[in-house]
């Protein structure tokens, strides 16, 4: 044991010499309105000696090499190496680091984007989740603007969104809320440090997709019988109703999601375009998974991610005059769940974006190829004729009568 | 031995460094062996990666003797090149030099080589290694393994690694030995700059073998690694 003990106290010591040697990550919090990314390029998985030999990533030899890149970059440019984050989905490294003086973070990025090595950099940016709280407080029982607009009792007969999974990129959600209890299948955390307890926005947006049907309480979401991969990426500022998400969150919520294969990703936000968010979406498109967001009308282009060319960008219904390619979808006054087992009144894009992730899931579980925007179909009022985007333009024009033909099929 | 020149390629692309790492393990299990007699070991690795896909590194290990305290156990070199063939496959090529001592073997020192192919895909790799001495002169076999891990948030690691050797040629009069198979789960938490790993090591169908007896197939490996 005297042999372990010097092992052990040998390790401890170099621990304590560790951050010196490359060491400017820092436990500050430092503000993120302060900080770039910078990504680089991520070396391709090999062989290493040792029981991590199939560590991948992960592996602290791999981990020790970045972070001193990370260290000398900083130096180079006065910055402070905050953290990193490895993304093999993209083949990059993303080094987050602070600017500590005023200098203008476009300038720093684009001189760091310039460095041997660094594939580009860029300021980290904020996103706004697209929604306006809704003033009722009343806890309410449905009167869901889809229940008559998208027929979604009908709509349910042929399809409730079984088997497929749903990445919602939001605020935190209740998932022990009684309409929400059991539909999360998994939750992740991507902005820690900004509170522990449920958030409205992504608990009305989960309510929207996925509420369980037929149990007495609430709503029915869109599509009941989907799965959520609940990925928080956003978070609620105190005393506000407000919603913000950055970059780095985003990032790390979509490479989540596309690495566990969600069918449908809903991101019912908006803000500047952005370079790392663009080639996740990028990514995901190319694997066919549907990516859903909330226009913004106030922003150029309808905001980014819904700018985004193959993002299915969704209003809310009743506004005028929306450019080719948008959507619109119920998102006024629509009943959901909120915080504390309630249901609320909300109102807003993001609102609309879930209607339409769900309806994507229903699309996924028919089989009908691929979820793009391809397979919507406008109704002559405008909105998405939900029953012909499920079944297939031409092929059924009405829910109820393909709903009816199906069961006299069953029946022969 | 491999000519292994970390500093040479350091000077090849400004923007790659050194990794170096140094670790503690309860055991030394490779392969679902144990290399240390199930004494406790300390490992030194450096390795150069270039972000064109070349690679180099060297691993130096010690072992907690019973009698002898703190004594060198096992240097590995090795070399090779890894590149993208696509955005989520990668293909990995190179050849590994292990040398031991005589706290592994008993006798004078143990020098042999491996050469490896691979494939990498998201969670997954695979490599199959050939050595034409392998542990002892003449001793040819070829070892495939298949490793996965999975990443649960930030810290933690989930992995899994299976292998099989098998002898490709009769050794010494005795006829070849049935394939050996190796299983290695285990779990690591990243608390920075150290990370804390938990497996379990099994192996058959032949048990392990040393202080004169038979030692089992499973065992539980607790480890630490600090990166520097």
């Amino acid at each position: 044991m005297r042999a372990w003990r010097k092992i052990i106290v040998a390790i401890a010591f170099a621990a304590t010499l560790a951050p010196s040697a490359h060491g400017q990550p820092t436990n500050e919090a430092d503000d993120p309105a302060r900080q770039i990314l910078v990504m680089v390029r991520l070396t391709p998985e090999h062989y290493r000696p040792g029981a991590d030999a199939g560590g991948g990533y992960g592996d602290s030899l791999s981990r020790s090499a970045r972070r001193r890149m990370a260290g000398r970059i900083a130096r180079a440019h006065g910055l402070r190496f905050v953290d990193d984050w490895p993304m093999p989905l993209l083949a990059l490294d993303c080094l987050v680091m602070a600017v500590p003086d005023g200098r203008p973070l476009d300038a720093v990025a684009s001189e760091v984007s310039r460095d041997d090595g660094v594939a580009w950099s860029q300021p980290a940016r904020f996103y706004h989740a697209q929604s306006d709280r809704g003033a009722h407080n009343d806890p309410l029982f449905p009167t869901q603007p889809a229940a008559r607009a998208w027929r979604l009792a009908d709509l349910h007969q042929l399809a409730t969104g079984r088997g497929v999974s749903i990445a919602v990129i939001d605020s935190r959600i209740e998932r022990a809320h009684p309409d929400l209890a059991g539909q999360v299948a998994v939750a992740q955390d991507f902005a820690p440090g900004h509170g522990n307890t449920a958030e409205w926005h992504g608990t009305g947006v989960a309510g929207i997709i996925a509420a369980t049907a037929d149990n007495g309480l609430g709503i029915a979401g869109i599509a009941p019988g989907a799965r959520l991969l609940a990925l928080r990426a956003c978070w609620q500022l105190p005393a506000s109703a407000t919603t913000l998400c950055d970059t780095l969150s985003l990032a790390k919520a979509l490479d989540f999601a596309i690495g566990h294969s969600a069918q449908v990703i809903n991101l019912s936000l908006g803000g500047p375009p952005d370079r790392l968010l663009a080639q996740f979406l990028q990514l995901a498109l190319a694997r066919r998974i549907a990516v859903v967001a909330a226009y913004d009308r106030t922003l150029p282009g309808g905001g980014f991610p819904a700018s985004y060319p193959g993002v299915i960008a969704v209003a809310p219904d009743r506004v005028a005059a929306l450019p080719i390619g948008v959507y619109s979808a119920p998102g006024r006054d629509v009943p959901t769940t909120i915080p504390g087992g309630r249901w609320d009144l909300v109102d807003g894009s993001s609102f609309a974006a879930a209607h339409v992730s769900g309806l994507m899931a229903l699309v996924r579980e028919r089989g009908r190829g691929s979820s793009d925007a391809r397979k919507l179909v406008v109704s002559a009022e405008g909105g998405i004729d939900s029953c012909a985007t499920l079944l297939g333009a031409g092929e059924a024009r009405d829910c109820r009568c393909a709903h009816a033909s199906a069961q006299v099929a069953a029946a022969r | 031995m491999l000519a292994i020149g970390i500093a040479c390629g350091a000077g090849n692309a400004a923007h790659a460094e050194i990794g170096v790492t140094a670790s503690v393990q309860s055991d030394d299990r490779y392969r679902g062996y144990t290399y240390s007699r199930g004494r406790p070991i300390a490992t030194l690795d450096l390795a150069y990666d270039d972000a064109h896909g070349p690679y180099v590194g060297v691993s130096g290990t010690i072992v907690a003797t019973t009698h002898d305290g703190l004594q060198p156990l096992e240097l590995q070199e090795y070399i090779g090149i890894s590149r993208r063939a696509r955005r989520d496959l990668v293909w990995d090529v190179g050849i590994a030099n292990y040398s031991f001592t005589r706290f592994f073997t008993s006798e004078e020192r143990t020098t042999y080589q491996e050469y490896y192919v691979g494939l990498a895909s998201g969670n997954f790799s695979s490599h199959i290694y050939y050595s034409p001495d392998y542990l002892n002169s003449g001793v040819r076999t070829l070892y495939f393994d298949l490793g996965a891990v999975r990443r649960i948030g930030e810290r933690w690691r989930l992995n899994a690694h299976f292998g099989v050797r098998t002898p490709l040629n009769e050794v010494y009069g005795i006829d070849r030995l049935p394939p050996h198979y190796d299983l290695r789960l285990g779990a690591a938490f990243r608390i920075k700059p150290v990370e804390l790993q938990l497996g379990v090591s099994t192996h058959g169908p032949r048990a392990d073998y040393y202080d004169g007896q038979s030692q089992g197939h499973t065992a539980l490996v607790a480890g630490a690694t600090i990166a520097f």
